[in-house]
């Protein structure tokens, strides 16, 4: 494969998730709370990813 | 509607999406070095990246926003779309007709259709195709440009050249791998935007059966049985039963046979997925992979809608859905609306990015279709064939750029004529359904003659347009919507008539070409081994991983379960 896609995909979800998570903790109210909540959920599944890539390597 | 406000955040999320789509046709472009990598992806697509392209090539922002109005419009019958109009096709072409199209080697469905039939059956289908993707590329980017420019007041002119400039770097540069890698990228912004959008409306509404409820109340409303708009089949005994205007036949032959196999088996922006597999093994398993999610989308797309329309109709929400200037309800604003009302700043900026995403993958789609077929089946086969493999990689990319200016053209021309999507959807039924009658044919009977598609296809498409032309659905007036020969039946929706323009088109291929080869000559079988079921050595099984055909049954036994659980 050109470029590994596990990798692209888990950076991508980890760049957003961060920036969500972060950026809940930065407000208030609704937006504090539903941002940490799912920008929390997208960066472990861009770890996931990363987790994946690894794994796939090692196999 | 009141314009969105957009916050830092949100644009900042927009902003890392379009410089990682950029990245990814940055990086491939030391990787795509021969027409095979362009067009193909140098088949070396594993099978679950190819399955969740194959699922998102359809999975455009029209199909995720027409699904929302759908469910918001329809009720729950809308996941027809999916549990019999998608998945039973999928399953199909994955156990049955991928031997064909990978095991031929051919390039694209056109080139498909000339190794079993003739020059001419491949002909019509590459000029009918080719078209079919620009105009559907167009019609993409018009609807993006208005989108942006209503919700965000963005200028609709710099809305759809930026889009289409991204699109013309990344397809450019990386070709069908590009395309691919940004479509099941898009697959997962669709999943991560649209679970809290899901999650956030159950909650408002009580839950599922406080939804159910609702729903209850808003089908007696409106003059139909309670349940209407959360049971599948219970209410298609008669058309005037159920807000689609349609009975279980139409239903079930016109979109779960005709137009479902039409499309899912025969169009080569979903098919070329399957075909850039790494194995034949693994473009077997990339529909089965794909049915999967498939089965489940609707839950992602369609409760959105029944969310809306039970809050905009069943009480005491704030949340509402915009009326038209003809006092009906703006159900195409479903989506955008469910995400202004429930998302806060920063989850909105996702939503819409997943909505951008789609919009633009949805465009590269059809532009790496139409720069293979017309690459391969028009310019490779009547303006220069035999031309070096450096010489087509080139044109593949002149192509590129061709399709985006022309889709641009088409976008424009969308705003003039704004019945336009309406006509694409026509031309879908017109070209496709007939086609699965010549495929069908071919693919399982040796005796089907080249003459025999060809006219054959011709006729079935003529008997759709005349269909077309003789009847009017429900409160229409004649013209684009039909009756233009003169009304002689009259359907009670455009989808009841949509459904019965395919079952006419593909019987007329159907009984035409078996006709017609019945007097004509055949090929010999040593020309069709590889490309008829009779003279094709069945797949075997690698040894590694799962059998398709066993997963095929446990899925359809899954969809039979959800009919029945909906029924």
């Amino acid at each position: 494969m050109a470029l590994d896609l596990r990798i692209v995909i888990g950076r991508l979800l980890l760049a957003i998730g961060l920036q969500l998570f972060v950026y809940g903790f930065l407000s208030e109210g609704r937006a504090s709370s539903m941002n940490i909540a799912w920008g929390g959920v997208i960066t472990i599944a861009g770890g996931i990813f990363h987790l994946f890539h690894r794994l796939g390597k090692t196999a | 509607m009141d314009r969105l406000i957009l916050a830092p955040i949100d644009y900042s999320i927009l902003l890392t999406y379009t410089l990682f789509v950029l990245g990814i046709g940055w990086l491939l472009k030391e990787k795509t070095k021969t027409s095979e990598d362009f067009f193909h992806s140098g088949h070396g697509i594993p099978a679950w990246i190819a399955g969740l392209a194959f699922l998102s090539a359809n999975l455009g922002a029209q199909e995720v926003m027409g699904m929302a109005a759908s469910g918001a419009k329809y009720g729950l019958m809308t996941s027809h779309f999916y549990w019999v109009g998608a998945v039973p096709a999928m399953l199909f072409v994955g156990v049955f007709m991928m031997p064909f199209y990978y095991g031929s080697k051919a390039r694209s469905v056109p080139e498909y259709l000339r190794l079993r039939f003739d020059e001419k059956t491949r002909g019509l289908n590459a000029i009918t195709f080719a078209a079919m993707t620009i105009f559907s590329s167009g019609v993409s980017l018009y609807a993006l440009g208005l989108l942006l420019s209503a919700l965000l007041g963005w200028d609709f002119d710099a809305s759809i050249l930026a889009a289409a400039a991204i699109v013309l770097v990344y397809v450019f540069f990386g070709g069908l791998t590009s395309a691919i890698y940004n479509e099941v990228l898009q697959f997962f912004l669709i999943v991560a935007g649209f679970l809290p959008l899901v999650i956030a409306g159950l909650q408002d509404v009580g839950g599922w059966g406080g939804l159910v409820t609702r729903l209850n109340a808003v089908a007696v409303k409106q003059g139909f049985a309670a349940g209407t708009y959360t049971q599948l089949w219970q209410h298609t005994g008669n058309p005037v039963q159920n807000p689609m205007g349609v009975e279980w036949f139409g239903l079930s032959m016109g979109l779960g046979f005709v137009l479902s196999f039409g499309y899912w088996c025969t169009d080569f922006l979903v098919v070329q997925r399957a075909m850039a597999a790494e194995s034949m093994s693994a473009a077997r398993r990339t529909p089965l992979i794909a049915a999967i999610p498939k089965m489940i989308f609707p839950f992602l797309v369609i409760v959105p809608g029944l969310i809306a329309i039970a809050l905009t109709l069943g009480g005491d929400s704030s949340f509402k859905l915009p009326v038209k200037h003809d006092g009906t309800l703006n159900y195409d604003m479903t989506i955008p609306m469910m995400l202004a009302h429930y998302f806060p700043p920063g989850l909105l900026g996702l939503g819409l990015t997943a909505l951008m995403a789609s919009f633009m993958s949805g465009m590269a789609g059809n532009v790496t279709a139409f720069n293979t077929v017309f690459t391969y089946d028009i310019y490779g086969a009547y303006i220069r064939p035999n031309a070096s493999e450096s010489h087509y990689l080139k044109v593949g990319r002149l192509t590129t750029v061709a399709g985006i200016l022309a889709s641009v053209l088409a976008a424009y021309a969308a705003v003039r004529f704004n019945n336009i999507m309406d006509l694409l959807q026509l031309v879908f039924a017109f070209v496709n359904a007939p086609l699965f009658g010549t495929f069908l044919l071919g693919m399982f009977w040796k005796r089907a003659t080249g003459h025999g598609a060809f006219w054959g296809l011709l006729l079935g498409t003529i008997s759709a347009a005349l269909h077309h032309g003789l009847t009017l659905p429900a409160h229409s007036v004649t013209g684009l919507k039909g009756g233009w020969l003169g009304v002689v039946t009259n359907y009670p929706s455009e989808m009841a008539q949509n459904f019965w323009t395919a079952i006419w088109a593909f019987s007329v291929c159907f009984c035409g070409t078996f006709l017609i080869s019945l007097v004509t000559k055949p090929k010999p079988d040593e020309e069709l081994r590889g490309l008829c079921y009779a003279l094709t050595d069945r797949p075997k099984s690698d040894g590694r991983g799962w059998r398709p055909e066993m997963v095929a049954i446990g899925i359809l036994v899954a969809i039979g379960a959800l009919n029945v659980i909906f029924w």
